[in-house]
């Protein structure tokens, strides 16, 4: 395809633009406003959107905002029991205040493969993702290290590009400080936080092992494909189900 | 070298907008190859292709160069596959690679485009790990930090990648203290090294000792066009000149 120095500066903000809107989906994680992202980020004009993880996805936007909400809460859940467990210090603060105490999440995204289609109507991107998070658990705060894949679809709303499919896919979910390639330990049931056991995410639309995560019995798994040049979005493959 | 032209057109500017946006998605394709073990399609599909440049491509490490694509394919497909094999039967896997795992994500990318447009040199860095599985059922998983330095050349209208340097810092097994790492690596029994095999070019490159001041594969400076002294193949090497190697210092410099 051959396209004018207009249409090339054109499509360098477009795949600017995309790689923008995932620094800021990775912010928004990092500042635990989970419940902003689907408003914020998603395609709302079309009910086919996508969000797999691991073992299952959701699909349409009631199931996708339904996950994002039920992190949202879980951070507020964690900031209550934080607050009970440091009268001292918290005790005196609003829930509103206390919101986000305890989860850091970081999921830094690296090495983009981003391809425009030719129509500009969709995009595609595939990021790695050398994170980890810090997480309030049943057992008190634990680090983990998350290493693993972004892959997303793209659509243009208005003159927006909003996530139409994502893949995020971990090959690794490990203890910090403790070699992933050894049986890890974990650590101990604290009864201040034991609620935290009892919290489920919403059920997927399908569970379904879709990407496996790293054990010593793994054979090596294909990562999400890399996007590759196209010419519009039917004519090539789809990060959705 | 020539005097750096910076008198382009639009049309040409954007041309090179775009050559270190594709030069910069090459390398992040690699990365993804290299996570599914996907070395031979990487010096397929990746790799200088025009017989010319296969046979002055390179592949260096701290201990040396291979040279030419022959010699490269023998070491990064021949005998990694050879070592996956003994390692599939002396664990009783189904398959190979079980319970391995390749992850050498590239960052802090720096590109500089020649002045010509015809080739260009990078550097990223690499906060990486690799696992491999063992015969007594756990894994040896392992910190790699390394810098990666290549020269890239345009065929046709693709980039491909001619000479590559990875120049490792640190290789430290996962869940150990970083000051319980012995200051000299043991490289009779570093995992790298011993798949590095005998190169091409046996030569010390790069010396983790003193990393603070071994500045090879040094970084890519502007430049109008390509020339052996700037290389990141064997004919661009430079000693470090540094007052620890005079003195004698460095216990593996060679």
């Amino acid at each position: 395809m051959k396209y004018t120095t207009k249409e090339l500066v054109c499509r360098w903000e477009d795949q600017r633009d995309i790689k923008n809107l995932m620094g800021k989906y990775s912010n928004c994680i990092i500042l635990n406003r989970e419940h902003q992202i689907m408003p914020m980020f998603w395609a709302q004009r079309d009910e086919n959107v996508c969000l797999a993880l691991n073992d299952g996805y959701y699909k349409g936007n009631a199931a996708v905002e339904a996950y994002y909400s039920a992190a949202y809460e879980r951070n507020k859940l964690v900031a209550s029991l934080l607050k009970k467990r440091f009268p001292g210090e918290l005790g005196d603060m609003s829930d509103e205040e206390v919101y986000g105490i305890g989860p850091f999440k970081v999921k830094p995204m690296a090495c983009p493969v981003i391809e425009i289609a030719e129509d500009g109507k969709t995009a595609k991107g595939l990021w790695y993702c050398q994170g980890a998070y810090s997480e309030v658990e049943a057992s008190g705060p634990v680090a983990h290290w998350t290493w693993g894949y972004f892959a997303v679809d793209f659509v243009r709303e208005e003159d927006d590009w909003k996530i139409l499919h994502m893949m995020h896919f971990n090959d690794v979910d490990a203890i910090t400080g403790q070699s992933w390639g050894k049986p890890q330990a974990a650590y101990p049931d604290l009864p201040e936080f034991i609620e935290l056991k009892n919290f489920e995410y919403p059920a997927y639309t399908k569970t379904e092992e879709l990407y496996p995560i790293y054990t010593l019995r793994r054979s090596l798994p294909k990562t999400p494909g890399i996007p590759e040049p196209y010419r519009t979005f039917s004519e090539t493959f789809s990060y959705g189900f | 070298m020539d005097k750096i032209s910076r008198n382009y057109s639009d049309e040409e500017l954007i041309t090179r907008v775009w050559d270190v946006e594709n030069i910069k998605k090459l390398v992040h394709k690699r990365v993804y190859y290299l996570a599914e073990d996907r070395r031979a399609d990487e010096l397929k599909e990746l790799w200088v292709s025009d017989p010319k440049h296969q046979k002055t491509a390179s592949f260096g490490r701290n201990w040396g160069y291979y040279t030419g694509m022959d010699e490269i394919k023998a070491y990064y497909v021949d005998n990694h596959n050879t070592r996956l094999l003994e390692q599939k039967e002396l664990n009783a896997a189904d398959d190979l690679n079980v319970g391995n795992m390749y992850a050498h994500p590239a960052s802090t990318g720096l590109v500089e485009l020649a002045g010509d447009g015809k080739s260009a040199k990078g550097m990223w860095y690499c906060i990486a790990q690799e696992t491999t599985a063992l015969a007594d059922g756990t894994a040896d998983a392992r910190w790699i930090l390394e810098k990666v330095a290549v020269d890239f050349l345009k065929e046709d209208d693709d980039w491909k990648i001619w000479h590559i340097v990875i120049a490792m810092d640190l290789n430290c097994e996962a869940g150990e203290a970083y000051e319980k790492q012995s200051v000299y690596v043991d490289w009779d029994n570093d995992p790298v090294k011993c798949e590095f095999g005998v190169p091409t070019i046996e030569k010390l490159l790069h010396d983790p000792t003193f990393n603070w001041w071994d500045n090879y594969p040094f970084m890519p400076e502007p430049y109008a066009s390509f020339c052996d002294e700037i290389s990141y193949g064997p004919e661009g090497f430079v000693i470090t000149a540094d007052k620890v190697f005079a003195a004698g210092e460095g216990r593996n410099y060679k």
